[in-house]
């Protein structure tokens, strides 16, 4: 069943399909709450307060247009408020927990741990208008035009944005790296030099 | 030499999606542009680098249950609705109701002179209409108490 169809018949008085909303869009939201802020704790926090506002609000959004950006609105700006709030360190990501079990040896595992780990933490230490859009963009999978939607801006701005953030990640990931002691740096510094 | 195009709608073109106008003109200057097919080149590598280090959460099932929890039902039915309205009807009137009173009360103390006297005038009525049966009440007692003071001075005079 299609977004529209399932936001109708929660409008219509069917709370319990409501459920089904939850499950299609928990993974991304639990997600993008992690990449702002980086503990499993306060994601999961987020991520529900987002699902019982986007619930209460359900009224007020609007039949014809998307849902997923409509939800997202309200993520975002809830992980951005909660960031002004709250802003973690992010020098230690905790990128050990809650790992979805992947294939390949315990070192390759390990190596793309480390990687996760430290493009997350880059990306969090970005100014929120820049980690935004690369969360949306490159984590996400949403388009230009749709980040403009979610974030009230143009696509223009969105695309100058998703230049500048790159610019910027790879910036704080060369650094990163170069200065590291705990890596392995060669395979990882191949990969983040065609970021350039 | 930085091309004119270089700033253009790069990132949606990567996504596929421009309108075919769009499409059309970026897909034409890709093939005569060294500098912005590199652009092109660099987001989708960055694209795939950060598709490669994207760790995958598993969202804590206690979400689900907890949002389910939380949330009301039977929020958008339409009776649950109606009686919300109902109730918020009656409070509204009855605010409106206690406005007015003291509108009034306010009216009567700005026009003293004309208002307060009305108000004594009717006082005074209805502390007449009130006293009379308590005067009535008052002569009954009254006529009472002489008819047994009567009848015991007879039964002592008889003694």
């Amino acid at each position: 069943m299609q977004d529209d169809e399932l936001i109708k018949s929660i409008l219509q008085g069917n709370g319990e399909r409501y459920d089904d909303i939850v499950e299609r869009y928990q993974a991304g939201l639990y997600r993008t709450a992690y990449y702002y802020t980086q503990n499993v704790e306060d994601a999961r926090d987020i991520t529900q307060d987002v699902f019982i506002k986007a619930y209460n609000n359900l009224a007020g959004f609007k039949q014809g247009s998307t849902f997923s950006t409509w939800l997202y609105r309200i993520a975002v700006n809830h992980c951005i408020d909660w960031c002004r709030k709250k802003k973690p360190l992010c020098v230690e990501a905790a990128y050990m927990e809650s790992l979805c079990d992947e294939e390949g040896s315990p070192e390759d595992l390990f190596l793309q741990q480390e990687i996760a780990s430290e493009v997350q933490a880059a990306v969090c230490s970005l100014s929120e208008i820049y980690s935004t859009v690369l969360i949306l963009y490159y984590f996400e999978d949403f388009s230009p035009q749709q980040i403009a939607d979610i974030m009230e801006t143009s696509k223009r701005t969105v695309e100058t944005r998703l230049f500048r953030g790159r610019k910027m990640l790879r910036d704080k990931l060369h650094f990163a790296l170069s200065g590291g002691e705990r890596h392995d740096l060669l395979s990882e510094q191949k990969q983040l030099a065609q970021l350039r | 030499m930085t091309c004119y195009r270089s700033r253009s709608n790069w990132h949606s073109y990567v996504k596929n999606s421009l309108d075919a106008v769009e499409l059309h003109e970026l897909t034409a200057h890709l093939t005569k542009c060294p500098e912005c097919r590199e652009i092109v080149s660099v987001i989708q590598k960055t694209a795939y680098i950060l598709a490669e280090s994207r760790a995958v959460h598993i969202p804590p099932v206690a979400i689900k249950i907890n949002v389910m929890q939380a949330i009301d039902k039977s929020r958008y039915k339409k009776g649950a609705n109606s009686s919300h309205l109902f109730e918020l009807r009656n409070w509204g009137l009855s605010m409106v109701a206690a406005g007015l009173l003291l509108f009034a009360l306010n009216l009567t103390s700005l026009t003293p002179n004309f208002e307060n006297g009305r108000v004594a005038e009717l006082n005074i009525e209805i502390g007449r209409k009130i006293a009379i049966p308590f005067d009535k009440m008052s002569q009954v007692a009254h006529d009472a108490l002489g008819q047994i003071e009567a009848l015991t001075l007879s039964r002592a005079n008889k003694n």
